[in-house]
């Protein structure tokens, strides 16, 4: 008996949640792990799995939700994370979650499942609606079938929820592990392939991890091909299996049809008999719901493209308007606490690296976050209403002009808000060619931090006509976007365009508390990613600012425009002021672009550095000085077009790897110092 | 047009889900597309014998269609490949 009592080790039960898009996982997960999820590599489209805990009767229940998988036949990403995920964790319990209105496709999936023959249970979402569409499913049948519980609920309501988290708490007692329903004699005479792999299966020694699994589904998983599988085998039976099999990825006219798809035809087979036994369509709904005269509007090639342009206004307006006086509160408190910083610690290197490195790090991504959040909230209505599909439905036709589809139109619109979320948000572009052209172009929509940089000089240059020049900027961002996709697709990116082939979930409006949990991800993800690289940054910047070749200069140099003329920062810019002759700008500009490759929010930061004051209202005047309009515009477009930040940077990294990063760099700096050159040049000659 | 369909054994005519026309049922009678397109589209539902209803298809750009119980957007260029049946 001791002073302190014994912390307890909860036993750890592993759950995963999987089933088709859309079928209301999430809605599961969020309640079953309410708050202590960690959050998910890409918010929104889950494409790695998330996971979460409860806890109930002295154990500890880990739910893992994975990405939404149609089933096991193709290679998607989606499809690798659930495989890998069932095959490596020791499961307690499978729980497949099933759209009650759409039994027949979603069944696939659960037939699927049954070779893993973990404990499972089936749960049925959308039950209340099965009723209004004149359907009847006998639960209890369908429960006998797979042998394995069936749960109908219904996501939305809170009872519904309770009572499953409530019937896994039980159930987790003595589950039960689903029926073979994939029979061997049936599978062996699909094909003599498939025959003569089976009976090798059978001799062999399995390997551990996939000793669980039915024979007859390794037979499939290995039939396909699918490298999560086979990885478990050595070469030498790798090696064999590849004899039998001997399958090339060719056209289906030339050869038989493939392993995978008898598989696939032959589920179908199967669910076809289940569906005959459990399900029963009393009447054919004839008239229209409220939901269909709505698409009619969102999907007419004139009207929704109406719509949608609406939508993009709106959602642009309260990015950019109704977030400003959030963004200000933030910026005056910042600043609030830079001050006191100052007013109540001694002035020393310290000091000044608190209030002018760090916290006016940390102060510069929080203003960003208003903006952010009320860009991040549009996107998310878009996408949880299913609306988002619509989007993509009219405008995929004009997109495949430039070599496209309508699945890249979310990346490049959320770059708008940062590049970091525009490009991890192109996982979920099926098309390797055409995920890898979203993400180079994914810098030309004009992320938020260059703003402030458009704000300053057009107010300095163009004050009567400011906003008009940083629309023009926006749009041509924009252009040079499709200019440059265009262009990919004719040089290093040919080929056959992929096409569009999504499933259009039913119009809904998601419970508010969704969204926000959302946007909070969002903006987590964003915090995460960017907020590091920008803190480092602006760290960075402030030791170049404060010494020098000479060596030391002391924190006083940020206000003192003699000694800032001696810091590193400084002479890096002269060394560079050749490259940039023809553009004619003086060494602070210069030097503010090369440090807003950290982060371009730094680059005014950097002027009002350089430049000796504090604030935009007093660089205003100063710039006006050293920089004629035509100047002025050659400028905002190098910035809309250089090196993305260093954030972006490392998620470029993260997607497509460092070949592509060092192509993305230089193509974002000839480009702009070409643009650049460009507009001097015409300038010049027109005034 | 007229060159891309064709009758089956059965006497009807057979056409790309890319010419069908809005409002009306057909079955899939084949799919011309690589394995690849094929698996997917198969993942989805759409395999041979399937039958789908046909709610949008606009002469350009995708089409929307309705496959066992449903809603599937499908670009043209697949949608050229996919071989359908009017289903009466």
């Amino acid at each position: 008996m001791g002073l302190f009592p014994e912390k307890k080790t909860l036993e750890k039960i592993k759950i995963a949640l999987i089933g088709n898009p859309n079928v209301g996982k999430t809605a599961i997960f969020n309640y079953l792990t309410k708050s202590s999820q960690k959050v998910a590599n890409f918010p929104g489209i889950t494409v790695k799995g998330k996971s979460g805990f409860f806890t109930a009767k002295n154990k500890k229940f880990i739910v893992t939700d994975l990405p939404g998988t149609y089933g096991f036949g193709t290679d998607s990403p989606e499809e690798k994370v659930a495989k890998k995920f069932l095959l490596d964790e020791d499961l307690n319990l499978i729980i497949n979650v099933v759209d009650a209105t759409k039994l027949e496709r979603n069944l696939i999936l659960t037939l699927q499942l049954t070779g893993f023959k973990k404990p499972m249970i089936i749960v049925l979402t959308f039950a209340d609606k099965i009723e209004e569409e004149g359907i009847d499913i006998n639960y209890e049948e369908l429960s006998k079938i797979f042998g394995v519980p069936v749960i109908p609920i219904s996501a939305l309501h809170k009872h519904d929820l309770e009572h499953l988290k409530q019937f896994i708490i039980q159930y987790i007692q003595s589950p039960l592990i689903p029926e073979t329903i994939l029979k061997a004699d049936e599978i062996l005479d699909l094909s003599p392939k498939i025959k003569a792999l089976y009976l090798y299966l059978k001799n062999i020694s399995i390997p551990k991890k996939l000793k669980n699994l039915s024979l007859e589904w390794l037979t499939f998983l290995v039939a396909t091909n699918d490298e999560v599988v086979l990885e478990h085998f050595d070469r030498e039976t790798r090696e064999q299996i590849n004899s039998i099999l001997q399958e090339t990825d060719m056209h289906l006219e030339n050869e038989e049809v493939p392993v995978s798809l008898l598989f696939i035809n032959y589920l179908y087979e199967k669910v076809q008999e289940i569906i005959k036994k459990v399900y029963s369509n009393k009447e054919e709904v004839n008239t229209k719901t409220i939901m269909e005269l709505i698409d009619e509007v969102l999907l007419d090639p004139i009207v929704g493209l109406l719509v949608f342009s609406a939508v993009i206004w709106l959602t642009f307006k309260l990015t950019f308007d109704v977030s400003q006086p959030f963004s200000t509160l933030i910026e005056i408190m910042i600043n609030q606490v830079i001050a006191m910083i100052h007013h109540y610690l001694p002035q020393n290197v310290f000091t000044s690296f608190l209030s002018d490195g760090l916290i006016s790090g940390i102060g510069f991504i929080l203003t960003f976050l208003p903006q952010l959040a009320f860009l991040f909230f549009g996107i998310t209505l878009l996408e949880q209403t299913g609306y988002l599909t619509r989007v993509v439905f009219v405008t995929d036709r004009f997109l495949n002009k430039l070599g496209i589809t309508g699945k890249s139109l979310a990346p490049l619109l959320l770059g708008f808000g940062c590049n970091v979320s525009g490009v991890l948000a192109t996982k979920t572009i099926p098309d390797e060619k055409e995920r890898i052209i979203t993400i180079l172009v994914n810098p030309f929509m004009s992320c938020s931090a260059r703003l402030p940089v458009y704000v300053l000089i057009s107010s300095a240059l163009f004050p009567q006509i400011a906003s008009l020049v940083i629309t023009g900027i926006y749009l041509g961002g924009i252009m040079l976007a499709a200019f440059m996709i265009w262009v990919y697709r004719k040089t290093l990116f040919r080929g056959e365009q992929s096409s569009l082939l999504i499933e259009m979930p039913e119009l809904t409006l998601p419970p508010t508390s969704s969204i926000f949990y959302q946007i909070y991800l969002y903006l987590k993800d964003f915090t995460l990613h960017a907020g590091f690289g920008i803190t480092i940054g602006v760290v960075i910047i402030w030791v170049l600012s404060i010494t020098g070749p000479s060596g030391y200069l002391g924190p006083d140099a940020l206000n003192n425009q003699a000694l800032i003329q001696q810091s590193w920062v400084y002479k890096i810019g002269q060394l560079l002021e050749t490259i940039f002759k023809p553009m004619g700008w003086e060494t602070p500009l210069i030097v503010a672009l090369i440090l807003g490759f950290i982060a371009k929010e730094v680059v005014v930061g950097t002027l009002a550095v350089l430049y000796g004051h504090g604030n935009m209202a007093q660089l205003v005047p100063i710039l006006s000085s050293v920089m004629s309009p035509v100047q002025g515009i050659a400028y905002m477009v190098f910035v809309l077009t250089y090196t993305p930040c260093i954030a972006t940077v490392f998620a470029i990294k993260e997607e497509l790897g460092i070949k592509w990063t060092i192509f993305s760099i230089i193509n974002g700096l000839v480009t702009a110092w070409f643009l650049s050159f460009l507009i001097i040049t015409i300038g010049g000659l027109l005034l | 047009m007229r060159s891309s369909t064709s009758r089956t054994s059965g006497g009807d005519w057979v056409y790309p889900l890319s010419v069908a026309v809005p409002g009306k049922k057909y079955i899939i009678v084949a799919i011309q597309a690589r394995n690849h397109a094929v698996k997917r589209l198969a993942q989805l539902g759409l395999l041979k014998n399937t039958p789908v209803f046909v709610i949008k298809n606009l002469g350009r750009g995708p089409i929307l269609v309705e496959a066992r119980n449903s809603k599937i957007v499908l670009g043209r260029g697949l949608a050229n490949k996919i071989i359908v049946q009017p289903l009466n």
